[in-house]
């Protein structure tokens, strides 16, 4: 079947309608021929030839047709995926943007809340030492080890 | 009778055929294929109230960029669910 994709599809659909008109020709041509007595021995040949070439004509005609509205299909789809995916791509790019921007965007604010921490530290530390058990629960709940909470302290 | 739904037959052969077009998975974006960074637990030689807020401000950052990584997931999918529903 591929190999009728090497011809032009305008001498297959005119082969496929010649077959066609021939086959009706044929048969009219074989019912005709037999009122006629000399040649009438002829007509069941005829009948035989001209039905052949109409089914063959309408078959070819059904999968020529089917292959070409196929074909076509496959070319829209075709065409709908080369957009999606461009769009796909495009999206993509947005959300990457999107993300970097606002994670540089935390990062900068993280920077900024540290570096006040930093300048502050002594008045902030003046008052204040965390103890051990402090650290131990504030870590429990970061981690997952150690797996039982820590002592409470009496 | 019996020629019509030998013919009948004969036609439909042409019929039964899938369309050989596949569209491709879309790729995630480069961001969302890292997961979200561990909590860091404060380290417990360091005793002063400013390591403690520090280690909490890094840890909201991390909490945060997570939350903006499930954002962009989820943004990402909408979108991209919008686009393969439009293809069929």
């Amino acid at each position: 079947m591929w190999l009728l994709h090497f011809i032009p599809d305008s001498l297959i659909v005119y082969v496929i309608n010649m077959t066609v008109l021939a086959g009706i020709a044929i048969t009219v041509a074989g019912t005709f021929m037999g009122f006629i007595p000399v040649v009438n021995k002829y007509k069941t040949i005829l009948h035989l030839i001209g039905i052949a070439s109409l089914v063959l004509g309408i078959y070819c005609k059904g999968v020529f047709s089917t292959d070409a509205a196929m074909r076509e299909q496959v070319r829209a789809l075709e065409a709908k995926i080369a957009v999606a995916e461009q769009k796909a791509k495009e999206v993509n790019t947005q959300v990457q943007t999107k993300i970097i921007t606002k994670i540089v965007k935390i990062q900068d604010k993280s920077n900024t809340a540290k570096e006040t921490l930093r300048r502050n530290k002594d008045t902030i530390n003046a008052e204040c030492k965390l103890t051990d058990e402090a650290i131990s629960a504030y870590n429990f709940s970061i981690t997952k080890t150690p797996a039982t909470p820590p002592a409470e302290t009496k | 009778m019996r020629n019509l739904i030998l013919i009948s037959v004969l036609l439909l052969t042409g019929c039964a055929t899938a369309i050989p077009v596949k569209m491709g998975f879309p790729q995630l974006p480069e961001a969302l294929t890292k997961p979200c960074d561990r909590l860091l637990p404060l380290d417990p030689a360091k005793k002063q109230l400013t390591d403690l807020l520090e280690n909490t401000v890094d840890n909201y950052a991390k909490a945060k960029e997570c939350y903006a990584k499930n954002q962009a997931w989820q943004e990402w999918y909408d979108t991209q669910r919008k686009i393969f529903e439009e293809v069929k």
